[in-house]
């Protein structure tokens, strides 16, 4: 076996400026992504309730379409086949300052329309677990359907949504890597390129392994408390140890996705 | 201390349910079912298990739609406004306003679970009505404290019991000043303890002259609180009197049944 052990602790501890670059690229690409899923999802989600025909349909199909093909095939038509279409390019363009390259700019489209399907499957059946009796205690009171929504729907299905989404989140941050077929130069590109630029492709893959997992497991904690928040929101107890916690979100993918809270709460507040 | 109820108006029932009729599919469950309440009137509803009880009740807020009939709130029709034509249309924001001046309790409570038991209270006026934060949150305490739930205001629901839940909803339900309080069943849910405190709760509404339609199966409380009982079977009224009449002088053999059958 050949494993350079000072190249590997080396790229691990002080890891070189393009490396830092991808990482940060696969950080801010992964984080504006999900916050602009999360304004679309739940528009999605509001037009899948609709009293309207068209917009409920409209929604089905786009969550339809989104889900049911692969990011990878939606990334590089969006960039490479709408160019070669001739029917929209994605340019560079320069934001206060920073210039973002057109492959940045079609993947965090690309990843936001991924996600905000995925998102609005969350947050419909997240609404759907809010009990009927909440509606009609808004509705004798005078509440208008948006302020119901808003006082009183969403506050508590949120609390249900987090895990999913959290879990959605974390999927996210890992398929990033595929931005690099269209030169998005974020992590595993980074790591690509230095592994060729080297030849020590064991120990560089390594290296973004453990940056992988260390991204995912602090959005684990992250998500842990805002769960903890969440639930404190409610009066419930929330006393997972952490560790169980990031052991289960880190072996649960996309699989699932409409946990309701009360198969959830009781079973995790009884095994310490 | 402030009046629980909003300002009297015209003479004649606070409510009138004129003719209800409810079919679901091609099931009728009330069969145009009349009936009244007036100021300061305590009307409760019995009868057996699927009699149309709760139907009826959530008809006359119009949580659930009459098939036909008219239910009118202060002679007005629920929910209508008058057109230029003489006549009546529904109308969702009158809607709105109609119902905000009829309290509802639930057989579950149905709180709001993420607010604290006085937020419960103080939401819908401040939100709903627009009134004044400070003096709305003041009287939402000053209404818990006289549902004897002074020292829970800051809890939220999940850890209150089921008893103390039911009253944070009746202390929720005067907070909009109502003419009207319809309670379906209010103790059902709870335990024989609980049952009794939220029970000595609405009697106390009851003596300080709170209109009210209560829909129970407790016979000794209706018997006791009740100016008119009407016993419904089968979507159907079958008798209507006061307590007096209907507990010690009920003149249909059925409703001696019905009566026995609770001892
Ligand atoms: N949404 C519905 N769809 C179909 N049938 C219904 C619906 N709601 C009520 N019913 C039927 O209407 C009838 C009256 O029901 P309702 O709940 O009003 O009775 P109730 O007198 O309140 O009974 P209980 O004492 O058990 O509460 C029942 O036969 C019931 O099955
Ligand atoms: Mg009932």
């Amino acid at each position: 076996m050949q494993f350079d052990p000072e190249f590997f602790t080396e790229s691990l501890f002080s890891p070189s400026a393009p490396f830092l670059r991808g990482l940060m690229m696969t950080v801010a690409v992964s984080v504006i992504s999900m916050t602009l899923a999360l304004f679309v999802g739940l528009l999605v989600a509001m037009m899948a309730r609709s009293r309207f025909f068209a917009l409920r349909t409209v929604a089905g199909l786009y969550v339809w379409i989104l889900r049911g093909t692969p990011l990878l095939v939606q990334l590089v038509l969006l960039y490479m086949g709408f160019s070669a279409a001739g029917i929209f390019a994605f340019e560079t363009v320069s934001i206060a300052g920073i210039s973002i390259a057109g492959a940045v700019q079609a993947a965090v489209v690309a990843l936001t329309l991924n996600e905000s399907a995925y998102v609005a499957e969350i947050v419909r059946s997240g609404l759907e677990t809010i009990p009927k009796g909440q509606v009609e205690a808004s509705q004798i009171l005078g509440m208008t359907a948006i302020s119901t929504m808003r006082w009183v729907i969403l506050p508590q299905a949120i609390r249900t949504m987090v895990p999913p989404l959290g879990n959605t989140f974390n999927q996210l941050m890992k398929n990033t890597s595929i931005l690099s077929v269209i030169g998005v130069q974020e992590m595993f590109l980074m790591t690509q390129s230095i592994s060729s630029a080297t030849f020590r492709t064991f120990e560089i893959f390594c290296v973004a392994a453990l940056y992988y997992l260390l991204l995912t497991t602090i959005w684990t904690v992250i998500q842990w408390y805002i769960e903890r928040h969440y639930n404190h929101k409610v009066g419930l107890p929330y006393e997972i140890p952490l560790v169980s916690s990031t052991v289960r979100v880190l072996r649960s993918g996309r699989a699932g996705l409409a946990r309701s809270p009360r198969e959830e709460t009781p079973k995790e507040v009884l095994t310490p | 201390m402030t009046a629980l109820l909003s300002e009297k108006t015209i003479s004649g029932p606070v409510m009138y349910a004129k003719e209800i009729t409810k079919t679901y599919g091609d099931k009728t469950v009330l069969h145009g079912v009349s009936a009244q309440v007036l100021e300061g009137q305590v009307l409760t509803l019995v009868g057996p298990s699927g009699s149309g009880k709760t139907t009826l009740l959530r008809t006359f807020n119009r949580l659930e739609e009459p098939t036909s009939g008219e239910i009118l709130l202060d002679s007005k029709p629920l929910g209508k406004r008058s057109r230029s034509d003489g006549g009546y249309g529904d109308d969702v924001q009158q809607l709105r306003l109609d119902q905000q001046r009829i309290g509802f309790v639930f057989q579950s409570f149905n709180l709001f679970p993420h607010m604290s038991a006085a937020e419960n209270v103080w939401h819908a006026p401040v939100r709903v009505k627009r009134e004044n934060k400070a003096e709305a949150v003041g009287r939402a305490h000053e209404l818990l404290g006289r549902v004897g739930l002074a020292d829970q205001a800051d809890q939220k629901p999940a850890t209150l019991s089921g008893g103390q839940q039911q009253r944070v909803a009746i202390a929720r339900a005067l907070a909009m000043r109502p003419r009207l309080l319809l309670f379906d069943e209010p103790t059902s849910a709870l335990d024989p303890e609980m049952t009794s405190e939220v029970l000595r709760t609405i009697q106390g509404l009851a003596e300080e002259g709170v209109t009210m339609v209560i829909v129970t199966h407790e016979m000794a409380f209706a018997r006791r609180v009740s100016d008119r009982v009407v016993v419904m079977e089968a979507g159907r009224i079958l008798e209507e009197g006061t307590a007096e009449q209907i507990f010690s002088h009920p003149e249909h053999e059925r409703t001696r049944r019905f009566l026995s059958s609770l001892e």
